[in-house]
């Protein structure tokens, strides 16, 4: 959404200004709020927003909701293990009896059916998650496509950008870079 | 010597193969240490350290810098359209508290990163530990059972852990980077010889309390979880073995060196038929490019595969290591209070 807003700037500066937000948000904020979100939605409720449309619930092996502290244990260091060797440990959900795979093994948990017959549901969720995002891009796409002056701005600069890279047409732009002789060597007497 | 070093490794070997659940902790604990061993040679022209020397050698990779970021980027200002200026101009706009913004969230993915991967090896050692101890005795220990020792225990090895780390971390600072800026200094050469060979002298013995205090925790890390003790009382443990068994404990680490270099070599052995097996490939390339829809795939295949057989090569070898220490812990304790 927030990359759909900067498209629709007519000042390349905003967009520039816009874009590093954007890209600050996606690479740091975003990791750290979920890092704290997934822990507290699986102490609190159960599970995250995902697994609670499917009607899914993780407990501790008496039944119990986790702790927020065996929840993070569970999705960071436990899920550690079980997505080495390519995720390996999750193959055990479907090996062993009581489904669990080697994070829930580490971590003492279970992921238990709370509700069932939510196949619908869990399907319509996703269908939605997916016009969702597909709706954005292509909101996007057409906001930058239909902003001439910032698609005048942003193709100079990546024009700009490849000749300069370019060998073939760099000599005919630029000046040969400046190519200093080599250095006598030291002598030694 | 009292430890019987025959004995510890057949045991170590026997208890790594037989209980294939430890290799889950190895695996945690090789993915901690890996990382950080990309020695890619660098281009021509860059790893000169003559500032003169590396323009008159330019390399490609500088070549393209500098076309691309000197000429291309500050020079882009001039096609842009009337609303701006130029890309310096961008930069100048941006607000400060965006850098502020920036570096604190820089920081916590640090510390955060830091953290887990400390408490991580820490857990796994505690479980690993536990898990060999109960083999060796003849109990069968399952995933959740040593996962639980594992995680009781992990915070005491965490503050084991972070000993030698902080001391590492005061040598660090206190006397090689004064050692740097002595040399760097304008100070005449008497001077700069004579404080540099106190400053090296008082860092050699500084690298000697960091190995005992190394090998002190790593000891002390086994007692915490057999002995269940604090991890102060585990140091001081760790440290007392040290000290009485100083010869087995030496041997031993000679001992894991040399495993560690089977292992490496056996992984190097592993290496030898898929390279044959590339280089079959990339000559089949040669000869007819069409051979790439089937090579390509099979290429992607070999890598994932080396990359499984590497990461387990590694967490085995964690599990051989970390097995010999507990046996060698076991035996000299039971040498120094005789059970009965």
């Amino acid at each position: 959404m927030y990359l759909v807003v900067s498209f629709l700037s007519y000042d390349v500066f905003v967009f520039i200004n816009s874009l590093l937000w954007f890209l600050l948000f996606a690479i740091f904020v975003r990791p750290f709020i979920w890092f704290l979100l997934w822990p507290v939605l699986i102490s609190e409720y159960g599970g995250d927003v995902g697994k609670l449309i499917c009607g899914l619930k993780i407990v501790h092996e008496d039944g119990s909701n986790l702790t927020f502290k065996r929840a993070m244990f569970r999705e960071y260091i436990a899920k550690m293990a079980a997505g080495a060797l390519f995720g390996i440990g999750y193959y055990w959900i479907f090996k062993t009896e009581k489904k669990q795979g080697w994070h829930d093994m580490l971590s003492d948990t279970y992921v238990v059916k709370e509700k069932s017959g939510r196949l619908f549901v869990s399907l319509v969720a996703l269908v939605v998650v997916l016009v969702l995002n597909a709706g954005l891009a292509v909101l996007s796409v057409r906001s930058y496509l239909g902003n001439e002056s910032l698609k005048r701005d942003v193709t100079s600069i990546l024009e700009e950008i490849g000749k300069s890279s370019s060998p073939d047409t760099s000599n005919k732009v630029y000046e040969p870079l400046d190519l200093k002789p080599l250095p006598t060597p030291p002598t030694f007497y | 010597m009292k430890a019987d070093y025959g004995k510890i490794i057949n045991e170590a070997f026997r208890i790594t193969f037989k209980n294939k659940w430890l290799w889950v902790f190895g695996l945690i604990l090789a993915m901690g240490s890996s990382g950080g061993n990309f020695n890619i040679p660098d281009a021509p022209g860059s790893k000169t350290k003559d500032k003169d020397n590396r323009i008159e050698t330019p390399g490609k990779v500088n070549d393209v810098y500098k076309r691309t970021f000197e000429d291309g980027l500050l020079k882009a200002g001039s096609v842009l359209g009337e609303s701006t200026v130029s890309l310096r101009e961008v930069g100048r706009r941006i607000p400060i508290y965006y850098w502020v913004v920036l570096g604190v969230f820089l920081l916590i993915a640090f510390v955060l990163v830091v953290g887990i991967s400390i408490y991580a090896r820490s857990y796994a050692y505690g479980s690993l530990v536990q898990g060999v101890d109960l083999e060796n005795r003849g109990i069968t220990a399952d995933l959740s059972g040593m996962s639980k020792e594992g995680r009781r225990r992990a915070v005491e090895i965490v503050k084991l852990e972070l000993l030698p780390m902080v001391l590492a971390f005061v040598d660090l600072f206190l006397l090689w980077v004064p050692m740097i800026l002595v040399f760097m200094s304008e100070m005449s050469s008497g001077v700069k010889l004579f404080l540099g060979l106190v400053l090296l002298t008082l860092a050699l013995v500084f690298l000697i309390l960091l190995i005992i205090v190394s090998v002190s925790a790593g000891l002390g890390r086994i007692a915490v979880v057999l002995s269940d003790l604090s991890w102060r009382q585990a140091f001081k443990k760790g440290f007392y073995i040290f000290k009485k068994f100083f010869i087995d404990v030496v041997v031993m680490g000679i001992i894991n060196c040399f495993t560690g270099f089977l292992f490496g070599l056996a992984s190097c052995v592993i290496l030898i038929p898929f390279m044959i097996l590339i280089f079959i490939g990339i000559a089949g390339l040669a000869l007819s490019p069409y051979a790439g829809v089937v090579l390509f795939p099979l290429f992607g295949i070999m890598i994932v595969a080396l990359i499984i057989l590497f990461t387990l090569i590694s967490a085995i070898a964690k599990v051989f290591m970390e097995s010999t220490w507990v046996l060698l812990y076991k035996q000299l304790i039971e040498t120094e209070v005789p059970v009965g």
